[in-house]
């Protein structure tokens, strides 16, 4: 079991994604308490700890937790990935001296439409064309002479300051 | 007192200037707390030891290059490198980001994209993927904003097999309430190869109509 779950980290298997065959499928017609013994290997209980794996009455609720918790984190799956996706980004941004939110506001005023999902495997595969978009974003934020964004000089006070 | 004497000659003789105040205050500040006798002429406060560390008012003019040209010139030379590169073919293995039943996939020749949606094609059938969101090389990137051209990127992938997915099994349980349900889904899986992605012109061209892409009217 600890093995299983330290295999599952390093690899970032989600839980939605790693379920053996069900037994309560393979079983339904002989609900005895050890009639587990009987079934096939491949069944989501077989790694389970005592009784757990060896009697039905016992395990089907487990196994129901595990079905449910399979279900579950299909939807689960979809907001870790992407906040992982958030985070390669945010730190490829950070490497080439920009900021995530400024580089999504320089694509959102371009029109460029890139998903998350795109531009953290530009980051990771395609380090040129990121960087094209990190230099991108910096040129978008310079200030020009006649802009009204930017800091004033010292010394002088607007109206909006008051 | 020599130094003073000196400085209120100036100031009577230049009369009412303003930078004249400063020039006195930076000749009096070193000695003696200075005094302003001199009628008309704005002089800056006396600088205590708290203040010590503000520096005099200095210029903020700076020169500014007008570099439009430089920039315009050196666009138009990565724009022209970029564009023989295209030409002569000597872009190398292409990569593309592209748009397919509401999902991106980056692609190379070569890779197997899986369509996990309703999708008619059938096994053996050529396609064209025409929603290019980018385009790129080892030493160029073509952004669409938000789809590249049609007339300018060509994907183009065969149908390798139609599938369907593991069983997914949805089981919604509430303990205690004698209250259960299960599903069983297999979604249809495609597999879609990438066979060749190919810039067909030069990105320098302007077409002499926009805006017609994909119209039949």
């Amino acid at each position: 079991m600890q093995v299983l779950s330290l295999v599952l980290k390093v690899l970032w298997i989600h839980p939605a994604s790693f379920l053996p065959v069900c037994t309560m499928f393979v079983m339904w017609f002989v609900k005895v308490a050890s009639s587990l013994m009987r079934t096939p290997k491949s069944r989501t209980e077989q790694h389970y700890y005592g009784r757990k794996q060896n009697c039905y009455s016992v395990a089907i609720k487990y196994v129901h937790r595990a079905l449910r918790y399979n279900t579950l984190a299909r939807k689960l799956r979809k907001n870790d990935a992407r906040e992982l996706w958030t985070t390669r980004i945010s730190a490829g941004c950070t490497e080439l001296g920009t900021k995530y939110p400024d580089m999504k506001l320089m694509m959102d005023e371009s029109s460029i439409a890139l998903d998350r999902n795109m531009l953290q495997n530009l980051a990771i595969w395609e380090p040129r064309s990121f960087r094209a978009l990190a230099l991108l974003t910096k040129s978008r934020q310079e200030v020009g002479l006649n802009s009204l964004e930017g800091p004033s000089p010292v010394g002088v006070v607007t109206r909006g300051m008051l | 007192m020599a130094a003073l004497r000196a400085a209120l000659r100036t100031c009577t003789r230049l009369g009412n200037i303003a930078g004249v105040g400063e020039a006195v205050a930076r000749q009096v500040v070193t000695g003696a707390p200075l005094v302003s006798p001199c009628r008309g002429l704005r002089t800056p406060p006396a600088i205590s030891s708290a203040l010590s560390h503000a520096t005099p008012w200095t210029s903020r003019q700076e020169v500014v290059v007008d570099d439009t040209e430089a920039e315009r010139n050196f666009s138009h030379e990565v724009i022209g490198k970029v564009d023989q590169q295209v030409r002569e073919g000597l872009a190398g293995r292409l990569f593309a980001v592209v748009f397919l039943q509401g999902k991106q996939h980056l692609v190379t020749p070569g890779d197997l994209v899986v369509v996990q949606t309703y999708f008619p094609p059938n096994t053996g059938d050529a396609l064209r993927l025409e929603k290019v969101m980018m385009v790129g090389s080892r030493d160029f990137s073509l952004y669409g904003r938000p789809l590249l051209g049609q007339d300018l990127v060509r994907v183009e992938a065969t149908v390798v097999e139609k599938t369907l997915s593991h069983c997914r099994i949805y089981f919604y349980n509430r303990r205690r309430k004698n209250s259960r349900k299960t599903k069983f889904k297999r979604e249809t899986h495609t597999l879609l190869r990438i066979n060749r992605i190919e810039i067909t012109h030069g990105i320098n061209e302007v077409p002499e109509v926009t805006g017609v892409d994909g119209r039949t009217l």
